[in-house]
């Protein structure tokens, strides 16, 4: 390429660092550069165009009223005097968009964020494409590098003791659960069902195995009171909406100069057209990954329906249509968790999952029975076939330990979580550990973080690092109860929050909007935002500044492993596992924790 | 009927100049012309790029032509069967020309330079448009050399100063007035420099093209004596005007420039008016190669008043029958406010120059 000569000038009182910076890049891609001082008048400009004849000029200037009739005067004058047939005119600055620069008659405008490459594009005359492409995304592999070997040999014993019981109580039993998980792996195919094949082998079976629900949906064609079918009109609009999007959004980075954390965010609005909407601007505002909820009642629902539905209260329902729609929304480099952890659609959750692509799941045996309402012997029996299932689509899964919010100690709910990660590890599937980063109410009791909460935290991920060598993934969301319902405020918790965590290195964070707990029903997109944006203000702020665990974070971690030994070797010399969670070995009704009743007496001998 | 291709300029953002683009189309779509539609800035959207303030929308019927940007067509409810994808490339993608085979709104962004313009005035010619409308852009008027006269839009968002805007749009109106004189003695340079020569046609001084520095205007001292005229194929800056009106030229002396829009730019109306009245009173002459007429004035008492406090912009007005009377006055064409006219004594103006 012939190397060009770009005049650079800030029709501005002050001189613009990003026009030096773009100046200097042009210039180390070997085009020569006149920058010039600044203040100067329009026709001064153009004089200088016309002595060093200039094949390219970038101007830059903030934007206000009575500025843009500057700017025209500007490309007038360049009309005028006869260059602007060779030479190409771009404006770059705060506000500037495509529509302004045509309307003030630039060749192309520059808003803030441009990159040097973009200005170089457009010097060598290559194609402008607005706003699109600032930076491709990979997804990441949150358990890469990770041995999973156990570094704490006797809580590794206790583990295998623990994780041969289950399997052996496990190994003659199954449940509707995992029949129909069974019935769905076996007899539907997504891609003829996106062929609109009618398969009626798994509509003879599936439905038999369904709750009310789902078997009036299948049978007499019965919604759900609280759902309803899209319109074609809908659909349309969010085709629409998704390709518009798409076309003018950026993807840019968040974590700054840091590898990791990857940064979750949450949906599950109910609505699914919402739920892209917030999962485009998850993605267009930084986030690596997105979070699949679905409501509540779905976990005590044996069987899923079909059909593209939305939902009138908190949680999309998950169908494989729903799946299906929020898989084609996503960008290629977004991660996206589908959550099968805590009621009785669980392994075939885990298989949806697999059939759809999503990159993660989610399960807990402990926190799904102690916390979350699902039987412990129906959710064991569960849990282990959609543990086998996520180690056959190769899905990585966090283990989460919510059961602290009831009120659980942290050591209780980390010996519960390594429980499912050591089950998990044997099956051949590849767990992450969720400690919590929360305001927790045995923390609340016992005064953990009257002064910061920091230390608990690091406590949290010391000790589960001097267990066994894993990724952590602290959620869900981090922050949990430490935010009000002032934005700011939340904004502020979750960027603390999420700060602490990339200098303790974990592999991953979830977070919330900031209007999450209060928003008194979906929560809003500026909230999104909020979060978004403060915790990549807190990654820019202290990049790779790292944290020394204090003298007290040592001490409670020590406490915490010792606790959660404590606890393995009560449920080792219980010898079942199932009991151990009915008799609140791993969290009991005094701590908040009580065995969940949905699904009970379901498991069936094989 | 004749083909005529109409500039519509402003001297400012927010001065009217859509509303009379609208108010032009609302009336001939009526009268079936066939019209053609292009905009050398941005129009069209539903609220301004700058203010964020409503502004109007552009209704086409089927059957008209239009030269957009192709991402136009994608945000515009009209529906335009593309006849030709030009060379032209904007910020919002390529030009291209088409005819509109289902009616609605459609925001328009188009060719932005000189010779862009020209490009589109041909196709709309050799497509049968009776009357082209070119819809400005903020205070642009380049572009315009390639109408066939100009509609001024003016207001109060260019200066709430009602007599200065009355004494800026009387000198726009003297300078586009201008006589039209395509004859230079023969052997001139035509575009590449400024020339000073004598009654034989001989070049006594050469200058650039465009004269910004009025210094460089010192160094005629010695051939003013024998000068007859001066002919300037650039842009003349305002602080030159106003220095070759103090030089000592004989009487009689001829001032040439390409077109009035090369003194337009000056940037300054009223140094420039000042220069041709001190030129008049010598005897002289200014004269233009291409005329630009202007044929009306729109005004419009609306302007965005900005809020320090809230960072925004709010409607606000001045006295629309002292703006209206104080144009009438200043100018020597007709002056309309639209929005308490109606677009027929506008229009009317323009029947003529097709008829």
């Amino acid at each position: 390429m012939t190397p060009k000569k770009v005049l650079l000038a800030p029709i501005d009182p002050v001189h613009d660092v990003g026009l030096k910076l773009i100046s200097r890049g042009i210039r180390e891609a070997g085009h020569e550069t006149v920058l010039l001082q600044p203040d100067l008048e329009p026709e001064e400009i153009i004089q200088e165009i016309l002595s060093h004849r200039v094949d390219v000029v970038l101007l830059s200037r903030t934007l206000g009223y009575g500025v843009a009739e500057i700017l025209a005067r500007f490309v007038d004058l360049a009309d005028a005097v006869g260059v602007r047939g060779r030479v190409r005119l771009g404006i770059g600055g705060m506000a500037i968009r495509p529509e302004l620069a045509a309307e003030l008659g630039f060749d192309a405008g520059f808003g803030p964020g441009t990159t040097v490459e973009e200005a170089l594009a457009f010097v060598e005359g290559r194609e402008y494409l607005p706003g699109r492409g600032k930076e491709s995304k990979e997804k990441q592999d949150l358990t890469r590098g990770y041995s999973y070997a156990y570094r704490n040999s006797r809580i590794a014993g206790l583990l295998s003791v623990i994780t041969d019981g289950i399997l052996d109580w496990a190994a003659n039993k199954t449940s509707p659960g995992v029949l129909r998980a069974q019935v769905r792996e076996d007899l539907w195919d997504v891609d003829r069902w996106r062929n609109y094949e009618k398969m009626s082998e798994f509509l003879a079976e599936y439905p038999g195995l369904c709750g009310e629900v789902p078997q009036n949906f299948y049978l007499k064609g019965v919604m759900h009171p609280k759902t309803r079918r899209f319109t074609r009109e809908e659909v349309e609009a969010l085709e629409q909406y998704v390709r518009d999007t798409v076309e003018r959004m950026s993807l840019p980075g968040l974590r700054h100069t840091l590898q990791k954390p990857v940064v979750f965010n949450q949906y599950g609005t109910g609505c699914p057209f919402l739920d892209t909407g917030h999962i485009k601007v998850s993605e267009a505002w930084g986030a690596d990954g997105v979070i699949h909820f679905d409501p509540s009642w779905g976990a005590r629902t044996e069987g899923f329906m079909d059909g593209f539905l939305t939902h009138q209260e908190d949680g999309t329902v998950i169908t494989p249509a729903n799946l299906n729609r929020i898989k084609m929304s996503l960008e290629p480099g977004t991660l996206w968790q589908v959550r099968a952890h805590r009621g009785l659609n669980t392994p075939e959750t885990v298989v949806l999952a697999g059939k759809f692509k999503a990159d993660l799941t989610k399960i807990n045996i402990c926190y799904g029975a102690l916390g979350a309402g699902t039987d412990p012997a129906r959710l064991t029996v569960d849990g282990v076939a959609a543990i086998r299932y996520a180690a056959k689509y190769g899905i990585p899964f966090d283990v989460v330990t919510n059961e602290e919010l009831c009120g659980v100690p942290a050591y209780k709910a980390f010996a519960g979580m390594l429980i499912t990660a050591d089950l998990s590890l044997r099956l051949g599937a590849k767990p992450a550990l969720q400690p919590l980063f929360c305001y927790s109410p045995e923390v609340m009791l016992e005064g953990y973080m009257r002064d910061n909460y920091v230390d608990f935290n690091v406590a949290k991920v010391l000790a589960l690092r001097r267990i066994i060598d894993a990724p952590v993934w602290p959620g869900a969301p981090i922050g949990f109860m430490t935010q009000t319902e002032d934005r700011v405020q939340s904004s502020a918790a979750t960027s603390y929050h999420a700060s602490l965590a990339a200098m303790l290195g974990v592999d991953a964070i979830t977070i919330a909007s900031s209007d999450e707990a209060y928003s008194g029903g979906p929560i809003t997109v500026p909230s999104k935002v909020d979060t978004l944006r403060a915790v990549a203000e807190g990654f820019r702020f202290f990049g790779h500044t790292s944290i020394e665990p204090s003298a007290q974070a040592r001490a409670w971690s020590g406490e915490i492993e010792s606790g959660i030994e404590g606890v393995l070797r009560r449920v080792a010399d219980r010898g079942d596992f199932v009991q151990a969670l009915y008799e609140g070995i791993l969290g009991n009704l005094e701590d908040g924790a009580y065995p969940g009743r949905n699904g009970r007496d379901t498991v069936l001998e094989k | 009927m004749k083909q005529i291709t109409l500039g519509i300029a402003g001297t400012a953002k927010n001065t009217g100049k859509t509303t009379t683009t609208r108010a032009l189309l609302e009336h001939f779509q009526g009268l079936g012309v066939t019209l053609g539609l292009t905009s050398i800035g941005y129009d069209g959207e539903s609220v301004d790029n700058v203010t964020g303030l409503p502004k109007p929308r552009l209704y086409l019927d089927r059957g008209q032509l239009v030269a957009v940007a192709e991402r136009c067509l994608a945000v515009s409810s009209a529906g335009v069967k593309v006849l030709e994808r030009t060379d032209l490339i904007t910020p919002l993608g390529r030009v291209v020309c088409g005819r509109v085979v289902k009616e609605g709104l459609l925001v328009v962004a188009g060719p932005n330079q000189i010779a862009h313009l020209g490009q589109i005035r041909r196709w709309m010619a050799g497509q049968g448009a009776g009357l082209t409308l070119v819809d400005g852009a903020l205070n642009r008027l380049a572009p315009m050399v390639e109408t066939d006269g100009l509609i001024l839009a003016t207001g109060a968002s260019r200066s709430t100063d009602l007599d200065r805007l009355a004494l800026e749009a009387g000198s726009l109106g003297l300078i586009c007035s201008l006589p039209g004189d395509g004859e230079l003695p023969a052997g001139l340079p035509a575009a590449d420099q400024s020339v000073v020569y004598d009654h034989g046609g001989r070049v006594l001084a050469r200058l650039p093209a465009s004269l910004f520095d009025p210094e460089g205007l010192n160094s005629l001292g010695p051939v003013i004596p024998g000068a007859a005229g001066l002919y300037c194929p650039g842009v003349v800056s305002g602080r030159c005007l106003e220095r070759l009106g103090e030089l000592p030229f004989p009487a009689g002396m001829i001032f040439s420039f390409a077109d009035p829009v090369k003194i337009l730019l000056s940037g300054d109306l009223i140094a420039a008016r000042s220069f041709l009245e001190k030129i008049c009173r010598k005897g002289g002459n200014v004269v233009c190669r291409r005329p630009l007429p202007l044929l009306a004035v729109t005004v419009n008492p609306f302007y965005p008043n900005y809020r320090f406090g809230t960072h925004d912009y709010k409607p606000a007005y001045v006295d629309g029958e002292l703006l209206l009377s104080g144009i009438r006055a200043a100018v020597g064409v007709p002056v309309f406010d639209l929005a308490r006219e109606g677009a027929g004594g506008l229009a009317g103006v323009i029947e003529k120059l097709i008829r």
